[in-house]
């Protein structure tokens, strides 16, 4: 059973979750447990079925074999992109992009309407290098039972500037101009100004939604598009698969329309081959140094954009 | 899960609405965004076997349970269908 453990020093709360020690660790392709299951699966280990026992399949949202969070203090889900096993959120085609944000939406709604989950939680990631432990393309959301640290920030944020935090962002970066990456009708795409992680982006809603379930058709799809024209850059920034860590931000569950939908990423890479740890002032400090200026990854990251089309 | 920190404060969600959730945890289930009764009504179908579609948006939602409990839900285009017919 997990359990959560409160830490008075930091003030945050530690999940306990000590049976994803035994998670399925890098299977080889036969043994991928996110593919269909294959005609004449049987029992045997050689041949058991998936976790999807359907031959074919576009999007999948299943519980967790082992969850982060479980009832009565909140869920784990894993969301499969496509049954197609070498593909990436960047290849998929845009319409399963436009299809997986309103499954996002679906899935935001049917969690936070749990009385155990306060903040719906998705994400990707994406490479061994941010410690993915299998390659289908997926992602996962977690049904938290708390407002975690991070998304609280962001509402503090809000309380010190008077007012709705990306909105302002997203009106300097449009201003300034120098690290905006992606325009469409719905949303910007940019590097933010301070900047952690060398290749980090915010994709930030053009209008206040504070969740999913306030866009329009239109807008989920424009998100869809940016989202997947930023990967689709990540992968031709350097000529390899691009690890990242991609997050959704939006409104707590509680009712109160706190926040402002965006998505982040945080790619660990800070050239074609060398990553950025996390090492004594990030972790001890909470400070982190940046060993490139976000202007000119945001200008690399365009050339990157555009010659992935 | 157990918390060393009970009593954290679960609040409603605005426009939303908790009903369903425990059918929900047990194979039932949730209310559709419309409002209707899950499911027109009828009682819960066994479990492992597709539940009657609901729809999101463009998509059509077929609910199912694995053999150990664990939900499964399948998302599709229902654009095709609508297209088509």
């Amino acid at each position: 059973m997990n359990s959560l453990r409160f830490d008075e020093l930091r003030g945050e709360q530690v999940d306990y979750a000590i049976h994803r020690q035994e998670r399925t660790f890098l299977p080889t392709r036969e043994h991928c447990p996110l593919c269909p299951t294959r005609p004449g699966a049987t029992s045997s280990p050689e041949r058991e079925p998936t976790e999807i026992p359907v031959p074919a399949f576009e999007i999948a949202v299943f519980d967790n074999r082992f969850p982060a969070f479980e009832p009565p203090l909140g869920a784990a889900e894993v969301i499969v992109y496509t049954d197609d096993h070498d593909a990436s959120f960047g290849t998929l085609a845009p319409r399963r992009a436009e299809e997986l944000m309103w499954v996002w939406r679906h899935r935001y709604r049917e969690l936070g309407a749990r009385e155990d989950v306060d903040y719906v939680f998705i994400f990707e990631n994406r490479g061994v290098e941010v410690g993915v432990t299998l390659h289908h393309p997926h992602g996962q959301i977690y049904g938290i039972p708390f407002l975690p640290p991070v998304p609280a920030l962001e509402l503090v944020a809000d309380e010190r500037l008077g007012g709705c935090t990306p909105c302002a962002l997203l009106a300097r970066e449009l201003e300034d101009g120098r690290r905006v990456l992606i325009e469409n009708d719905a949303v910007v795409v940019f590097v933010p100004y301070a900047a952690r992680w060398a290749y980090e982006a915010h994709v930030v809603l053009r209008r206040h939604r504070a969740s999913l379930l306030e866009c329009e058709p239109a807008e989920l799809a424009g998100l869809a598009a940016a989202l997947q024209s930023l990967t689709r850059g990540y992968d031709a920034l350097f000529e390899r698969r691009f690890p990242y860590v991609m997050v959704v931000h939006q409104a707590p569950t509680d009712g109160l329309r706190r926040g402002h939908l965006h998505v982040e990423f945080y790619p660990p890479l800070r050239t074609a081959d060398k990553l950025k740890y996390l090492a004594g002032a990030e972790q001890g400090a909470g400070t982190f140094i940046s060993d490139t200026l976000p202007e000119e990854s945001a200008a690399a990251l365009r050339e990157a954009i555009a010659r992935a089309g | 899960m157990v918390s060393d920190r009970p009593g954290a404060d679960p609040r409603e969600l605005a426009g939303g609405s908790r009903a369903g959730q425990d059918a929900q945890r047990h194979g039932g289930a949730a209310p559709t965004p419309r409002g209707e009764p899950p499911d027109g009504g009828m009682a819960p179908a066994p479990r492992s076997e597709p539940r009657p579609r609901e729809r999101e948006g463009p998509l059509a939602i077929a609910r199912s349970r694995k053999g150990d409990g664990r939900a499964l839900i399948l998302y599709s285009d229902a654009r095709t269908g609508d297209e088509a017919g």
